[in-house]
């Protein structure tokens, strides 16, 4: 879990061109989106896109994006269900 | 006081038919021209249906008398720039300052796609030269030249509202009296590059879009060209022609708030509106109809319900999305849409959308569903929203 | 035939001279190698913030820190239009998605690139930059894509609706599109000598980019750079037409007082045309070829027009080297004269205010 944590941290920073951002400078539990990392909503669509290239899971509508990608930790626990139900 | 500004011809290509006339049969019949793909190559062929044009580039080609092989923007654009002229011969032009404002967002983006498509997998095939194509006015240079015109020649691209500015600035070109004749309207093909790229942000619908509705899923594509044919009131009455309407209001503003998406409360769609009322005059209980941008995304049809609410509650004229019919055609969908709100005037017509069942929740906005007939449309606001905040509104007034 | 008084109020350029920090006023002209002239950048971090700056290409940023420099000079926080000319917009988002599209076989695409491929990013993103809820349009109409942003200002400024107007012009050259210019045949093809003028006898332009942007007022005022008093676009005429049309506008040549910025750029079928309009001028005015300084591109009436701006307010004009003080002061009026593939002429006159 922490691996995958540590590894998602990265891919944010790279998908997302994120420029004065270092990956171990997001906190597990940092919001992503506007108070947080001020992420936005092109970005979700990014992340969407993240998801699907490094770990094969394909969101079909972008609703569920605020739950998943509300911080690194519900994006993993995010990918860990999506694994248990493949 | 301002130069009235008269339309005197118009064209119109779309998923509905190849004219005028099929288009209006089109909605006589609540015939939706929003189908599966059947022309665009492309993998998800079978998941969006979208408002094709029915057909192919060959077709059109014979249909123009134009050489094979040039993009399809540019046989859909002198498809209809060739209608729109067709009340007006263009020898009877000579002497007069003519101008030709197109809109596009694709260009032939249709040809490039070929080039890259054969290059990037083999870096030896693919023919360069499909990328003279590329950019988005070569399809109005082809077809300023191809209609015998010389002059004032001009593109906008404001992505969505593109050809309502080509209307825009025409008009404003006419009343400033630099111009005597305008033919101004926009066109866009179809192309992978547009159904990816609107798929990557999410908002495709793969039914049939419900534009307005409560449960809307998004949008679905479409393609198309139109034109009208503007004038100074006088000028027509020199030509001996009649006016089918008026361009009496327009506005130009933006939205400034995301590049994709419109503030809630439709700022941008609001001011446009306002001020398009303001220019003619107008106050909103004036207004007959409104043909709306309504692309059947979420944040559209809520931003734009909002921005009417604001303007008109508590009495809505009769409104609709016509892009339950046609399809989002971007660049050409202020071009069609005016056309259509032109026609609407000329023929008392209301359109109504093609599906609806419950308004939004926050919303008492409910469209047409049945095409109506039953009263005179005086003034129609047309409106298109695009990304980058651009928002344009025009009305057209019955002469 | 503009109607009202409008002035150059505000200036800003991205080029391949340093016209950012305005150095290219003073020191010798930057002679580029080869047939891709970049531009001479500033370090945009200090001007774009890091959340926006992420996503932007380089012609996006290129038009932003155009854009503030122009709006700095006059003071101005938001204009109250903004219209933008680009004769080939966003190019390297466009062909980021389009390669990754067939790539990827349309699947697994991301969205930024597509959102940032519209030609209208650049007028867009300056009007969430500026937070600037006007006017707001894009004419993308080849070589005079430009000359079309600043007929639609003119218009605005006559109208009287508004009083002051961002407008600009950018285009950008990318790796994939010097590629498709070069096997198109439009490029170049023996390596440039590092020389102003540029060579003329030989076949193919070089390829430059930039952005330049202006503030457009009804008002004088002690920073007003000069006025615009004429933009005239020819189309689809033949060569003797825009011969006399031409004649029209040169006639109006003050011997002594003029100088003609033209547009050759260098190759020799091209620029027989450009010659050939400009002889009904009878060499009444000292003519500097100006894409010698910034390349061909679509827009680049623009750079010329930042140079028109600066000639008449210092009173310089532009040699072989570098700019000169003019004699006497007597420099009146610039004609900015641009023609390429001999479809669309323009001519931009600017006169001293």
């Amino acid at each position: 879990m922490n691996e995958l944590k540590e590894n998602l941290k990265r891919q944010i920073v790279d998908q997302l061109n994120l420029k004065d951002i270092k990956p171990e400078d997001i906190g597990d539990d940092t919001p992503l989106f506007v108070e947080g990392l001020g992420l936005d909503s092109i970005d979700a669509l990014e992340m969407i896109v993240l998801l699907q290239q490094q770990y094969g899971i394909k969101m079909v509508s972008s609703e569920e994006g605020p739950k998943v990608f509300r911080s690194v930790n519900s994006m993993a626990e995010f990918i860990e269900s999506q694994k248990g139900s493949q | 006081m301002s130069a009235s500004v008269v339309i005197t011809g118009t064209g119109i290509i779309s998923a509905l038919g190849m004219n005028g006339a099929e288009t209006l049969d089109a909605f006589k019949h609540h015939r939706s021209g929003i189908q599966p793909i059947q022309y665009l190559k492309t993998r998800h062929k079978d998941v969006f249906p979208c408002g094709e044009v029915k057909a192919s580039n060959d077709d059109l080609a014979q249909l123009t008398g134009l050489s094979p092989n040039l993009s399809r923007s540019i046989y859909l654009s002198y498809h209809a720039a060739r209608e729109a002229l067709s009340h007006l011969h263009v020898s009877r032009l000579s002497g007069l300052r003519v101008g030709f404002i197109s809109a596009s967002t694709v260009g032939g983006m249709d040809r490039t796609e070929q080039y890259f498509m054969s290059s990037l997998v083999d870096p030896k095939s693919g023919d360069v030269r499909d990328t003279r194509h590329h950019d988005c006015g070569k399809p109005t240079d082809f077809v300023f030249r191809q209609l015998g015109l010389k002059g004032f020649v001009s593109t906008i691209s404001t992505a969505c509202s593109s050809s309502a500015n080509a209307m825009m600035m025409a008009s404003r070109l006419l009343q400033s009296d630099r111009l005597d004749v305008v033919i101004a309207g926009g066109v866009d093909a179809l192309t992978q590059f547009t159904l990816n790229g609107f798929n990557t942000l999410m908002i495709v619908d793969q039914k049939q879009c419900e534009p307005l509705d409560r449960d809307r899923r998004g949008l679905n594509l479409g393609e198309g060209a139109a034109y009208v044919v503007l004038m100074r009131k006088e000028s027509a009455e020199e030509l001996d022609l009649s006016a089918i309407c008026h361009l009496s209001g327009y506005a130009n503003t933006n939205d400034t708030f995301h590049q994709t998406a419109l503030s809630e409360q439709g700022n941008g769609p609001f001011t446009a509106m306002t001020n398009a009322l303001k220019k003619a005059a107008l106050q909103p209980g004036d207004i007959s109809y409104i043909n709306m941008h309504g692309t059947g995304t979420q944040n559209n049809d809520l931003a734009e319900g909002n921005a009417i609410r604001r303007l008109f509650h508590p009495d809505y004229p009769p409104l609709s999305s016509t892009k339950s019919f046609t399809g989002h055609t971007l660049a050409a969908s202020g071009g069609i849409e005016g056309v259509l709100s032109a026609l609407a005037i000329q023929n008392g017509i209301i359109y109504p959308n093609y599906t609806f069942q419950e308004p939004v929740d926050s919303l008492e906005i409910r469209p047409e569903t049945k095409i109506r007939t039953d009263k005179a449309v005086h003034h129609v606001l047309s409106n298109s929203f695009g990304f980058g905040g651009n928002c344009t509104s025009l009305i057209f007034s019955a002469s | 035939m503009i109607r009202k008084p409008i002035y150059i109020q505000g200036a800003g350029s991205i080029s391949a001279q340093k016209t950012w920090d305005k150095t290219f006023l003073e020191d010798k002209f930057i002679k580029h190698s080869g047939n891709r002239w970049l531009c001479q950048e500033p370090d945009y971090s200090e001007w774009i913030d890091s959340r926006a700056i992420r996503r932007m290409s380089r012609v996006l940023q290129q038009c932003n820190v155009a854009a503030q420099l122009a709006m700095k000079e006059c003071h101005l926080e938001c204009p109250e239009a903004i219209i933008v000319g680009t004769a080939m917009g966003c190019l390297e988002d466009t062909w980021s998605f389009l390669s990754k599209m067939v790539h990827h076989q349309e699947e697994m695409l991301s969205p930024t690139a597509f959102i940032h491929s519209t030609h209208n990013t650049m007028a867009s993103h300056l009007a969430l930059h500026f937070k600037s809820f006007g006017h707001n349009c894009t004419f993308v109409h080849r070589n005079i894509s430009f000359e079309n942003a600043l007929t639609d200002a003119i218009l605005l400024l006559e109208e009287g609706e508004v009083s002051k107007v961002l407008v600009g012009g950018a285009d950008e050259v990318t790796d994939i599109s010097f590629d498709i210019l070069s096997q198109l045949g439009q490029i170049r093809q023996v390596e440039s000598v590092n020389s102003v003028p540029i060579p003329t006898n030989v076949s193919g332009w070089i390829a430059g980019e930039g952005a330049s942007f202006f503030v457009l007022g009804n008002e004088q005022t002690t920073a007003s750079y000069a006025r615009l008093t004429e933009v005239g676009v020819y189309s689809g005429f033949d060569i003797e037409e825009i011969k006399q049309l031409a004649g029209k506008l040169l006639a109006t040549i003050i011997p002594g007082k003029t100088i003609i910025l033209a547009g050759h750029n260098g190759d020799a079928s091209e620029d027989k045309i450009t010659d050939e309009v400009l002889s009904k001028g009878n060499g009444q005015a000292p003519i500097f070829k100006y894409k010698t300084l910034c390349g061909e591109y679509g827009t680049s009436s623009s750079f010329a027009l930042w140079m028109a701006a600066h000639m008449l307010k210092n009173q310089i004009r532009p040699t072989n080297s570098g700019f000169k003080l003019v004699e006497n002061s007597d420099l009146d009026t610039v004609i900015i004269y641009h023609q390429t593939s001999q479809i669309h002429h323009s001519f931009i006159l600017v006169e001293r205010c």
